[in-house]
């Protein structure tokens, strides 16, 4: 019994056991589900969905959004390529400003939020319009392409072997433990916690609330700059789209993944699951031949069940602490 | 209150498994046909793709396919290509695709054809030469560039406009910039200057609102050319508002029933037609045709551009109205 209560007490164990039954459903569902084309192809989104996330995951702990993230991947997505073409900017370097944007947008949004007392949802969504305006400004609506001869610093990002895997994964597969170690085994990690879970309570015990948030807010910026260049190494091009609603779909594996929206709850392994899930849906739903708007309403549902599911874990998690 | 998890989970499960009992059984039923999958870029709100899906299903319906026809939610050329990279793990006879960014193409088509897998682009597609361009078989669809340049055409046969603007509703879809172009490049070449629009058309409120204020602080436009339906029912609804319905000529892409009556009472010259249900009838029939015997056409099949203004605008209305074009 009280094995079964400590796993119940696990934030990742409703994620997990819903990982297992979508997989197992579409399994059964569809021939090729397991195939390594389609273990590869989820991969591939998990990856890239993920290693945004995370960033994202941590930010919602410490009790704020940021809905920017889908504009800001698509503005340090398109600066690269434009640079290169209409400056002839090294490549190397190009990637180098599009960082450098990436935490300059952050800083900003986690200054706004800190300075003027505005709720991040609303200084966020602001971003969400302002920077997504700016990418429709400098491509006039166009796409950019990567210049030939380009490839070698982007395979660095993204490249997809000849057995399907991609650079994507290993991306992953480092971002995610620097993440999970900080938010478990330091300090800055109790600190993203406690700013989350009780505010007042964490600025009385010293806890610079700001400036934890003000960092996670570049973090969120800083992935979503890596989460664009990973697809720009696997595009070739960008669009005046790129990352469109993207925002709202990382914030929808946060919460499958266990994250409370009203913060101090939530773990890395649980997010991964939740992107895990929605990618999936995504490609089982393709695979099945099933029309993809089922997707959107499949998410909805997940959503509902996913707080259902941690409010009825919840009680174990208070037993076991 | 209390919440009994495993209740929930299977209730979940069930539901899940309530939502799709036909595909399984059409799955299992359908195992001798080849299966086609067709994908595209298309949104719900543009009913362009209900026309094309018609006549994918008309064709499975009529040469014995199973037919899987894929769309991303918004116009999403990543979406797009994840649902292709899905399609292809399915291994399936064949796929019908667009190709609104071909080098975001690139990679899977070389996985098609390495996997033994043919592709025929349809509705959009890679527009460099032969040699150079994406491995798919060949294209069924319009012409985009020409489109563009057929409505500079027809607008310029009845006017000469003193200010263009040319509204693209997709922004960095490149099927509607070729058409763009072609307005523009045909404009220019009358001496006249357009401006191009690349506000969304999804919402319809704020696209107005768009659309009027640049109407108002451009008051010397006296032609648009709408890239697609949602712009051009907006349009025409704007046109009629601020009473610019005779000043301003609209000429749009694409057919549906509000454009059929607004050319037929006037408020639209006139629009250009790729005559989508032919795009998905025969990239499932030309599908087959080559899966059975080979056979590969020596170009392009092009489906458009053709006009449809007063002039024949009687004929097309009961095809719109059975949903055929």
């Amino acid at each position: 019994m009280t094995v079964i209560r400590l796993v119940l007490a696990r934030l990742e164990t409703g994620a997990l056991l819903s990982a297992l039954a979508v997989a197992s459903i579409f399994a059964l569902w569809t021939s090729n589900f397991l195939s390594l084309e389609s273990i590869t192809s989820v991969l591939i989104v998990t990856s890239e969905s993920a290693i945004l996330a995370i960033a994202v995951t941590l930010l919602m702990i410490a009790g704020e959004f940021d809905l920017s993230v889908g504009s800001v991947l698509g503005l340090s997505s398109v600066v690269v390529p434009l640079m290169m073409v209409n400056y002839q900017v090294p490549p190397l370097a190009a990637v180098m400003i599009a960082f450098a944007i990436a935490v300059g947008i952050g800083l900003l949004h986690g200054t706004i939020v800190r300075g003027l007392r505005i709720p991040s949802f609303i200084v966020t969504l602001g971003g969400l319009l302002f920077w997504r305006g700016i990418v429709f400004v400098i491509t006039q609506g166009f796409p950019v392409r990567v210049p030939r001869g380009s490839g070698s610093l982007f395979d660095f990002f993204s490249y997809r072997f000849p057995n399907g895997f991609d650079v994507s994964l290993l991306w992953l597969i480092a971002w995610a433990p620097v993440f999970y170690v900080l938010l478990t085994q330091t300090g800055f990690g109790n600190w993203i916690y406690a700013s989350g879970a009780n505010e007042r309570a964490a600025r009385a015990m010293g806890v610079p609330v700001d400036r934890v948030r003000t960092i996670l807010f570049v973090f969120t910026s800083v992935s979503a700059c890596l989460a664009g260049l990973i697809q720009v190494g696997r595009f070739g091009s960008v669009d005046a789209t790129r990352g469109q609603g993207l925002e709202l779909e990382v914030i929808a594996a946060s919460v499958i993944g266990g994250t409370s929206l009203s913060g101090g709850v939530g773990s890395i392994g649980g997010t991964i699951l939740g992107c895990l899930i929605i990618g999936m849906i995504r490609n089982g739903l393709a695979i099945a031949g099933i029309s993809s708007y089922w997707y959107t309403a499949i998410i909805g549902l997940l959503i509902v069940a996913a707080v259902l599911v941690n409010k009825a874990t919840e009680r174990f998690r208070k037993v076991a602490v | 209150m209390k919440i009994n998890v495993p209740l929930v989970l299977s209730c979940a499960s069930f539901v899940t498994a309530s939502l799709f009992p036909a595909a399984g059984l059409s799955t299992a039923a359908a195992k001798e046909k080849p299966v086609i999958y067709s994908i595209v870029h298309g949104t719900l709100s543009d009913p362009f793709w209900a026309v094309y899906r018609k006549g994918l299903q008309d064709a499975a319906s009529a040469y014995g396919a199973e037919l899987r026809a894929l769309g991303t939610e918004v116009h999403s050329v990543q979406g797009e290509v994840d649902l292709f990279n899905s399609a292809l793990a399915a291994k399936p006879a064949g796929i019908i695709t667009t190709i609104p960014d071909a080098a975001a193409f690139q990679e899977p088509l070389e996985r098609a054809k390495n996997a033994g897998i043919p592709v025929i682009a349809i509705n959009v597609t890679d527009t460099r030469p032969k040699a150079e361009r994406d491995p798919y078989l060949f294209y069924i669809g319009g012409d985009e560039y020409l489109g563009g340049q057929e409505a500079a055409q027809k607008v310029l046969s009845v006017k000469k406009p003193a200010e263009a603007a040319c509204w693209i509703h997709e922004p960095g879809h490149t099927g509607l910039e070729a058409r763009a172009k072609g307005w523009t490049d045909e404009m220019q070449k009358a001496g006249i200057k357009s401006d191009t629009l690349t506000f969304r058309a999804n919402n319809p409120t704020e696209a107005a609102a768009a659309l009027k204020g640049f109407l108002t602080s451009h008051p010397n436009v006296d032609a648009l050319f709408a890239v697609g339906p949602p712009p051009a029912s907006v349009a025409l609804e704007v046109l009629n508002e601020l009473g610019k319905s005779e000043k301003v000529t609209l000429i749009s892409f694409d057919l549906t029933q509000e454009q059929v009556e607004a050319i037929q009472n006037g408020s639209l010259l006139g629009t250009i037609e790729q005559q989508q249900y032919l795009q998905g009838y025969l990239g499932i029939e030309f599908m087959k045709l080559y899966l059975d015997h080979g056979f590969v056409p020596g170009g392009s099949v092009l489906t458009g551009p053709n006009l449809v203004d007063k002039a024949n605008v009687a004929t097309v209305k009961a095809q719109v109205e059975a949903g055929f074009r």
